[in-house]
């Protein structure tokens, strides 16, 4: 059994029992943040930052493109924080069994000591483990939680927190900016390259709840890193939200490269706000993945300030009956001779809606720069929904933009020739599916690009039957 | 003890409302060497197309059986995997799906491959035989399946995968249109090959005597407005190019 095949179970496999520690309850109020920055022991201007923030959540509406039924959400049968711990494991050996166990059935700790350069586990609404190989440690990159890297870091991440998405950003950037807890703070100095890839991994156990991880990374001038995540949750017959702001900061000459496997079950609100500042020289690539959820809203953005600056958004989305992808790019042109590439290969099965959303903008008075995009979408059924919505604007007369869309319904001439060579329906339909992504997932680490096609294999077998 | 018989019997197709075919009947046994031959529209390739189970060109009336059982009902794959194999004219392009790849998926259909006891070095080498065999160079094995391969590339790749899956029945449609003279014996070698070989039983349609003179057909067929007018052996090939489809 492939570990893709485990991550599938565990989307349908029940949530562990365990005992929580913390437990905010259910509803959304003032006494909620209160209760979280007591737990967590955070400072005055904390509260006064998460309260300031709750009542932007309050004052902000849903975006009109969305699906009017996200207005419904009834956020005050919802838990904001529930941890069954605030101590941060750094040997599996320390952590409960059985959320052990969620973890090594999902292959984290194998993977761990395979390839990654480190690991942060979130069980609910904080880490359960977070471990780096030392030589990281001496070569001074820190990998911490939220909470932690504000405390014991603040000249590192302060000047960044909240700047690269604002508070009043979005709605949902409001309400993870009130009630965040734990995702990644990560620091690279200054032309430290960190060859293997850093990964968290993002588990939802409770029902009812929400997971707000709050992730910040700065890679410092002419250095490099790679970071993945992955998520999962148990699929229960209430709502899971799941609402995280990713800021990213890629100073002169550095690379980053951000990788994510999305794989909630099918009852998690998954809206999110993901956007990187690239300065001078820099190139901040996304690489999103999204086959899980009922709904994910997610345009990862590129704040292109230095000149030359270079940035890509690559992703796949595949939604099936009941879910939709709605998922894109922005690209932000802020200085001159910045370059921006962004590919979205969506997929559609049954009345799933997955396409693309995006913007593109070139600031008036520069000179020399470049886009491309291309969204291209594929239909597995006849009435199968799809979208393409570009927003461009370029000022300036020096700049190369192209923008170029597909949409084609799945080829049944391709699928009985397949057929003929003796290939199942299901298995003529995947290889199909996974020719029309396969540049895409060619980009993937190995380990990735292995599981992401047995996934897609499982996702359009079971439509087909 | 398998007979690997095909038996079209009283085969009536319609499609939009024409006939295509009207009570078509015909037998291939195993090392029998069958051209269907007839002018434009005579309903060769919906013949070819209704026996491998495309699903637009299922029959009204009349039965398909092979090996003694009835494949009418069954799915392109099942009939495939009983060994019926079927060259197309011209074959799809499939984006992102490498020729080697494909290959190594597609032998797993086949119970009498054994695929399962190929290591991946088996596979490559025999893969490379193959290629030099049909003459398509070693570095089509990583290309996009037949994409942006030419006419001729194409169905090199089709007689490939012939000599690769060794079917029980094989169904050419216009093999030897845009192959050149080398690759056309080629064809005639691999036809040759299988039918001494695996005893492999054909439908050829053709409309090159050249090629039809080369394999040494057993049956002629002449298929005109969805009927076999005639059938017969090497004589009625004399007659067809003396007269032309028109005789009767």
């Amino acid at each position: 059994m492939t570990l893709m095949d485990l991550d599938v179970i565990m989307k349908e496999q029940e949530a562990v029992k365990t005992p929580y520690a913390f437990d905010a309850g259910e509803g959304l109020n003032e006494g909620t943040i209160r209760y979280m920055v007591e737990a967590k022991k955070e400072s005055d201007a904390w509260l006064q930052f998460r309260l300031n923030a709750l009542k932007m959540f309050r004052s902000k509406t849903i975006p009109t493109w969305l699906p009017t039924w996200l207005n419904d959400i009834d956020y005050q049968r919802l838990s904001y924080y529930i941890a069954e711990s605030r101590n941060v494991r750094k040997t599996w050996e320390e952590v409960p069994t059985n959320i052990k166990q969620t973890f090594e059935k999902l292959g984290i700790p194998e993977r761990e000591r395979r390839f990654l350069a480190g690991v942060e586990a979130q069980f609910d609404s904080e880490f359960a483990y977070a471990k780096m190989r030392t030589q990281l440690e001496q070569q001074g990159v820190i990998f911490t939680d939220s909470t932690e890297g504000l405390r014991q870091y603040p000249e590192v991440f302060e000047p960044y927190f909240a700047k690269i998405v604002p508070v009043h950003d979005n709605k949902f950037s409001a309400l993870n900016s009130a009630v965040f807890s734990g995702g990644s703070f990560i620091y690279v100095p200054k032309g430290v390259k960190v060859q293997q890839p850093l990964q968290a991994y993002f588990r939802i156990n409770a029902e009812r709840s929400g997971q707000f991880e709050r992730t910040l990374i700065v890679v410092d001038e002419g250095a490099e890193l790679t970071y993945m995540e992955g998520c999962t949750a148990p699929a229960f017959n209430t709502q899971n939200l799941h609402s995280a702001v990713v800021e990213l900061v890629v100073k002169k000459g550095a690379k980053l490269q951000y990788i994510t496997v999305q794989n909630w079950s099918s009852n998690v609100l998954n809206l999110v706000t993901k956007r990187g500042w690239v300065e001078e020289d820099a190139e901040l690539r996304w690489i999103d993945c999204n086959i899980g959820s009922r709904i994910t809203v997610k345009y990862p953005g590129l704040i292109l300030k230095g000149r030359k600056a270079r940035g890509e958004v690559l992703s796949i989305a595949l939604a099936h009956d009941g879910q939709r992808q709605d998922t894109g790019a922005r690209a932000l042109h802020l200085a001159n001779e910045t370059s921006s590439n962004i590919v979205s290969k969506s997929i559609s099965i049954g009345q799933g809606w997955a396409g693309y959303r995006g913007q593109v903008y070139v600031k008036p008075g520069l000179e020399h720069c470049k886009n491309s995009t291309e969204c291209h979408s594929l239909l597995l059924g006849e009435t199968s929904p799809t979208g393409t919505f570009p927003t461009l604007e370029i000022f300036g007369d020096s700049h190369n933009v192209r923008h170029e869309a597909s949409i084609a319904c799945i080829d049944e001439e391709k699928l009985f020739y397949l057929q003929q060579r003796g290939l199942k329906r299901s298995e003529a339909m995947s290889l199909s599916v996974n020719g029309f992504v396969n540049d895409l997932v060619r980009m993937f680490p190995l380990e990735y690009s292995v599981e992401l096609k047995r996934l897609i294999d499982l996702e359009v077998g079971n439509a087909v039957g | 003890m398998t007979d690997n018989t095909l038996k079209v019997e009283n085969l009536d197709l319609e499609i939009a409302g024409q006939k295509v075919l009207q009570a078509l009947s015909m037998t291939i046994r195993p090392s029998e060497v069958h051209i269907l031959m007839g002018p434009n529209g005579a309903g060769k390739s919906s013949l070819a197309k209704a026996i491998v189970g495309h699903p637009h060109y299922a029959p009204q009336r009349g039965h398909i059986i092979f090996d003694e059982q009835k494949v009418d009902p069954w799915t392109p794959d099942k009939r495939a995997q009983m060994g019926i194999f079927m060259a197309f004219q011209s074959p799809c392009e499939v984006e992102g799906v490498s020729v080697a790849n494909f290959l190594r998926t597609a032998i797993h259909a086949y119970p009498h491959l054994q695929a399962s006891q190929y290591t991946a070095t088996q596979f490559y080498n025999h893969l490379y035989t193959l290629m030099d065999q049909v003459g398509l160079k070693r570095d089509f094995a990583g290309r996009e399946l037949n994409k942006g391969f030419s006419g001729g590339e194409k169905k090199r790749l089709e007689m490939l995968q012939m000599l690769l899956f060794q079917p029980r029945l094989a169904i050419l449609d216009e093999i030897d249109s845009s192959l050149d003279i080398e690759a056309f014996q080629m064809v005639v070698d691999a036809i040759h090959f299988l039918q001494k070989n695996c005893k492999t039983g054909f439908l050829i349609v053709t409309h090159s005597i050249l090629f039809i003179e080369q394999i040494c057909p057993s049956h002629i067929h002449l298929l005109k407005f969805g009927r076999i007018v005639q059938s017969g052996g090497k004589e009625l090939l004399a007659r067809i190019q003396k007269f032309g489809f028109n005789e009767n």
